[in-house]
C-alpha cells in the first residue's frame, strides 16, 4: 500500500503540474500574493530543498517497493527538523497571503509533521503506528503535490495573473 | 512374455487393498491395548509364569513399523515426516537448522553434519560416516527411520535397523525410557531392540556391539544375538499390551530431543555453576500459560510437523511444485498462522489470534523495525550481551542422559544468540553458531575433514594431550600452539592412510546427496586444520576462504520472552546505542579465537550516535507544528471574515 500511495503522489504532482501548464487548473488571484521578499526566497528555497530531499528519502524509496532503512531514513531524520523550522517560519510569513494553495500547504505541513511525531511517541499501539504511517504517507504526499505544483507557478508562470496567483 | 504380463496385471487387480487407517476423530485420547507384534508381524506373547511357552510365540523385539502400522495403515505417508525423512534423497531441506555435530575435544574437533546439504554443513558420508555409525553416534537422539531403518551398512544386521520410534514422542507418562534407548543404541548396538527395552517391554541379554562384522543373523552365528526377556506382566491373558499413547504430544517428550539451556559466557570458570543455575530460568512464556509444543508445531498424517518460520509456507509450495511425489505434503496455508506473526498478526488471508494469542501493541515501535526485525530478535533466547553466551543443546550436548562430570563448557562451542540478517526475511534474527574445527585433507578448494579416529591412527595423540574420558562432558581444551600444529600435519602427512574396514564402507545408494563412490582410505591433498576463522597449513597460517565458509548458524527461536523482558521494552537506547549487544557481539568461538561480529550498518552507527539528540526532533517538531496550525487557522478565519462580508 505504501508503494501505491508513493507512485500516487508521485502522478498526482506530474498531472498537477501538467495541468497547470495547460491551464486547465482555475488560478484565481488572492489577497497578499505580493511577490517573495529577498530573506523569504532564500528560506522558501531551504523549505523546497528539505522537502525535496525528504521525497527522495522516502516517496521515491518506497515507490521503487523498497523500505526506507539506513543512509535513506537518516537523511530523512536529519532533514526533518530544518524542513519543520522552515515551514514555521514561512507560516509566520505568510500569514496575511490568503491562497488555497498556501493554506493546503499548511494543513499539510501540519498533518505532516504531527503524525510523524506521533509515530515517535509511546502514546500509540503497533496498529496506531501503522495508521499514522499511512497517514503521513498519504498527507506528504499531498504536500509534496501541492508543493510541486507551486514551485512551478513560481518558477516557470511568466505572466503577472500567474504570479499573482502562485500561492505563495 | 505376454501371460506373464498378463498375470502380472491380475495380479495387480486382485491384490488386496490395504486397509485405510484407524481413526476414532475424538478428542478423548484411544485406549491403546494392542497386540505387539515383531519384525515379521508375529504377534508377541510372553509366556505367564507357569505356561509353557506357545511354539509360534515370537521372541524377537518389537518392531513399531508393524504394531503402530496394523491399524495406522498410512505408516508410509507419516514415515517421511520432517523427524525422519532427512536421509531420504530428494528430502525438503526447510530452514537451516541444528545440525548433528561431530565432537572430540582431544582433537579439537566440532563438525555440523546434516543429511539435508544445509549450506555450511557436511553430508556425513562425505567424513566417511556411513548410516550405522552415524546411528552409532546420534541415534540416541534420533527418532529413526529413512536410510537409518533402511540401510545396507553391514553392521546393522547385527544392530537392526533403526526404526521410527512412533512411542519416543508419543507416550504420555513416563512410561518410556528415552535414555535407556539411548544406551541401547549408543553404547550395545542394540538398535532394534531400543524401543522394547525403553518401553519396559522387556529387558534385553547381549550387546550387538560384540557380534562379528560378518555376522549373519540367519547363520549358526544368529545364537549369539541379544536375547529378549519380555515382562509377561505387561500383557493380559489375550496378548496385549497398554500403552499410554496420545496424539498431542506432552512438552516432556518433545524437550528430550529439544532442550537448550544456557550455560553462561564461554571465558567463565564457573564449572559448572550455570547448569546448576538452570532453576533460575523461566519457562518459555507460551509453556507458561498452558500450551503444548504441539500447539505451534503440529502436522497432520503426514507428520511434516510445522517449523513455524515466516515463509515455510512458500517453502512446502516450492517442495510440492518441485517433486510431483513430494514429501513435504501437500501445503497447507493455515500453516501460515502459525508463525509468530501469522499467530499474533493474522496474515492478509487469515486472521490470528488462535490459541487466544493476543495482539502485541508494541507502544511506542516505529512500524519500520517489523521489516528490520524478526520477532524472535527482541523476544527469543537469552537477551543478548557484549558477548555471545554459550548454549548446550539435547542433541548436541546429550542433555537428558545421565553424567556426573560436566562443565559449562562442554564441548561442542555453540553461541548464542548471534544476531544475523536472515536471507529469506531479511530481517536481523538472533541465531546459534558453531565454528567448524577438524583436521582435514585439501584438494582445490575442498576440504574433505577427517575422522578424529583417523588422527588416533596416525598416532598423533600424544601431540595433542590426552584423551578425556568418554563420560565426562569436558570443554574444549586449550588452542594449540604452532608448533603443535605443525607437527600434526607433518605426521599426517607421512603417516599410512589407515586402510577402510568393509563394516565402515560408505554404501553408495545414487542419490544426490551421497557421494557416487564410497570415499577412497587415502583422500588426495595436503592436510590442514580448520579453527576459528583460519586455514592452518603447513606452510602457514591463511584466513578461511569463503568457499568453505565458517561459521554455521540457525536461527533460534525459544525460549520466547514475554513482552516486559523483551529488548526494547525498558527503552529505546537498548539497541539504538553504539555498541548496543544487538549490533556489537564478541564471540570467543573456540579457545583462543574472539571474533568480533559487528553488524550495525554505518548509517545505524551514526543513527545511534545521534539518538540522543532525538527530544530535540520532538520538540522542534511540535513547536513548528504548533506554529504552522496557529498560521493556518488565522488564515481560516480572516478567509471566513472576509467572506461574511
Amino acid at each position: 500500500m505504501q508503494q501505491g500511495i508513493a507512485i500516487l503522489a508521485l502522478v498526482v504532482a506530474g498531472l498537477l503540474v501538467l495541468l497547470d501548464a495547460m491551464r486547465l487548473l482555475p488560478r484565481r488571484p488572492c489577497a497578499g500574493s505580493a511577490p517573495l521578499a529577498r530573506g523569504e526566497r532564500g528560506l522558501y528555497l531551504l523549505f523546497v530543498l528539505t522537502l525535496a530531499l525528504m521525497t527522495i528519502s522516502s516517496t521515491v524509496v518506497l515507490a521503487f517497493g523498497a523500505h526506507m532503512r539506513g543512509w535513506m531514513l537518516l537523511l530523512h531524520m536529519t532533514v526533518a527538523p530544518i524542513f519543520c523550522i522552515a515551514i514555521a517560519v514561512l507560516a509566520v510569513r505568510w500569514v496575511q497571503r490568503f491562497s488555497c494553495l498556501v493554506r493546503l500547504i499548511l494543513l499539510m505541513s501540519f498533518a505532516t509533521i504531527i503524525t510523524a511525531l506521533f509515530m515517535m511517541m509511546t502514546w500509540f499501539g503497533t496498529d496506531w503506528q501503522r495508521c499514522w504511517m499511512t497517514a503521513h504517507t498519504i498527507v506528504s504526499g499531498i504536500l509534496f503535490a501541492a508543493v510541486a505544483l507551486q514551485v512551478w507557478r513560481l518558477l516557470f508562470a511568466k505572466d503577472t495573473a500567474d504570479v499573482a496567483s502562485a500561492g505563495r | 512374455m505376454l501371460l506373464i504380463v498378463a498375470a502380472l496385471v491380475r495380479a495387480q487387480e486382485t491384490a488386496p487393498t490395504k486397509a485405510p487407517p484407524e481413526r476414532t476423530y475424538s478428542n478423548a485420547p484411544f485406549v491403546h491395548r494392542i497386540v505387539l507384534l515383531d519384525e515379521d508381524g508375529t504377534p508377541i506373547r510372553p509366556a505367564k509364569p507357569g505356561e509353557d511357552a506357545a511354539a509360534t510365540a515370537s521372541n524377537k523385539p518389537v518392531s513399531l513399523a508393524k504394531t503402530c502400522g496394523k491399524c495406522h495403515s498410512d505408516y508410509d505417508v507419516m514415515s517421511h515426516g520432517w523427524h525422519f525423512n532427512a536421509s531420504e534423497p530428494g528430502a525438503p531441506q526447510g530452514r537451516p537448522g541444528e545440525p548433528w555435530i561431530l565432537t572430540d575435544p582431544q582433537t579439537r574437533t566440532q563438525i555440523p553434519l546434516s543429511y539435508r546439504g544445509w549450506k555450511g554443513t557436511f553430508q556425513p558420508y562425505d567424513l566417511g560416516i556411513n548410516d550405522f555409525n552415524f546411528v552409532r553416534l546420534f541415534g540416541r537422539h534420533y527418532p529413526g527411520g529413512g536410510a537409518l531403518a533402511d540401510s545396507k551398512d553391514l553392521r546393522f544386521k547385527a544392530s537392526g535397523g533403526l526404526e521410527i520410534d512412533c512411542l519416543i514422542c508419543h507416550t504420555r507418562d513416563n512410561g518410556y525410557d528415552a535414555a535407556a534407548r539411548a544406551t541401547q543404541i549408543s553404547t550395545d548396538q542394540n538398535f532394534k531392540y531400543g524401543p522394547t527395552v525403553a518401553a519396559f517391554l522387556g529387558k534385553v541379554q547381549g550387546s550387538a556391539a560384540k557380534l562379528r562384522d560378518n555376522f549373519d543373523p540367519t547363520g549358526p552365528d544368529a545364537r549369539r544375538a541379544p536375547k529378549i526377556n519380555y515382562d509377561a506382566s505387561r500383557f493380559d491373558d489375550v496378548g496385549q499390551v497398554v500403552i499410554d499413547i496420545v496424539r498431542r504430544v506432552p512438552n516432556e517428550r518433545c524437550y528430550f530431543c529439544h532442550t537448550s539451556i544456557d550455560t553462561g559466557r564461554a571465558d567463565s570458570k564457573d564449572g559448572n555453576a550455570a547448569l546448576e543455575s538452570r532453576w533460575r530460568h523461566d519457562r518459555d512464556v507460551h509453556l507458561v500459560k498452558g500450551m503444548l509444543c504441539v500447539d505451534c508445531h503440529r502436522n497432520g498424517a503426514d507428520h511434516m510437523i510445522v517449523r513455524g518460520y515466516e515463509g515455510e509456507y512458500e517453502d512446502r509450495v516450492k517442495d510440492d511444485e518441485r517433486s510431483a511425489d513430494s514429501l513435504a505434503g501437500k501445503a497447507e496455508i493455515s500453516i501460515t498462522t502459525l508463525s509468530c506473526q501469522g499467530c499474533h498478526y493474522g496474515t492478509n488471508v487469515m486472521p490470528g489470534g488462535r490459541n487466544a494469542a493476543p495482539r502485541p501493541l508494541h507502544h511506542g515501535m516505529p512500524p519500520l523495525h517489523f521489516n528490520e526485525l524478526s520477532c524472535t530478535a527482541c523476544h527469543s533466547g537469552p537477551k543478548p550481551a557484549d558477548a555471545a553466551m554459550l548454549v548446550q543443546t539435547s542433541m548436541a550436548h546429550k542433555l537428558g542422559l545421565t553424567r556426573r562430570e560436566t562443565v559449562d563448557a562442554a564441548a561442542p562451542t555453540i553461541l548464542q544468540p548471534v544476531f544475523m540478517r536472515d536471507p529469506r526475511t531479511h530481517k536481523l534474527t538472533p541465531n546459534r553458531v558453531i565454528f567448524p574445527s577438524y583436521w582435514g585433507w585439501m584438494d582445490g578448494d575442498k576440504i574433505t575433514p577427517m575422522l578424529p579416529e583417523q588422527l588416533t591412527a596416525a598416532g598423533v595423540g600424544d601431540i595433542l594431550g590426552a584423551k578425556p574420558d568418554a563420560k565426562t562432558f569436558s570443554a574444549m581444551p586449550t588452542a594449540l600452539t604452532q608448533d603443535q600444529i605443525n607437527k600434526v600435519l607433518e605426521k599426517l602427512s607421512t603417516a599410512p592412510r589407515p586402510a577402510l574396514k568393509p563394516a565402515d564402507v560408505v554404501t553408495a545408494r545414487g542419490a544426490t546427496t551421497n557421494p557416487t563412490t564410497a570415499p577412497s582410505t587415502s583422500p588426495a591433498g595436503e592436510p590442514v586444520f580448520v579453527y576459528g576463522e583460519s586455514l592452518y597449513k603447513r606452510s602457514g597460517i591463511t584466513p578461511l576462504p569463503a568457499s568453505i565458509g565458517a561459521p554455521y548458524a540457525w536461527p533460534l527461536a525459544h525460549d520466547v520472552r514475554p513482552a516486559q523482558q523483551a529488548l526494547g521494552a525498558r527503552g529505546c537506547t537498548e539497541c539504538h546505542t553504539n555498541g548496543a549487544p544487538i549490533f556489537h557481539t564478541t564471540i570467543a568461538a573456540a579457545p583462543g579465537v574472539i571474533v568480533d561480529l559487528s553488524r550495525g550498518s554505518a548509517a545505524m552507527q551514526v543513527l545511534n550516535a545521534t539518538y540522543r539528540l532525538r527530544w530535540m526532533v520532538i520538540i522542534v517538531g511540535y513547536i513548528s507544528a504548533a506554529i504552522v496550525l496557529l498560521a493556518w487557522l488565522k488564515q481560516k478565519l480572516a478567509t471566513m471574515g472576509t467572506t461574511k462580508q
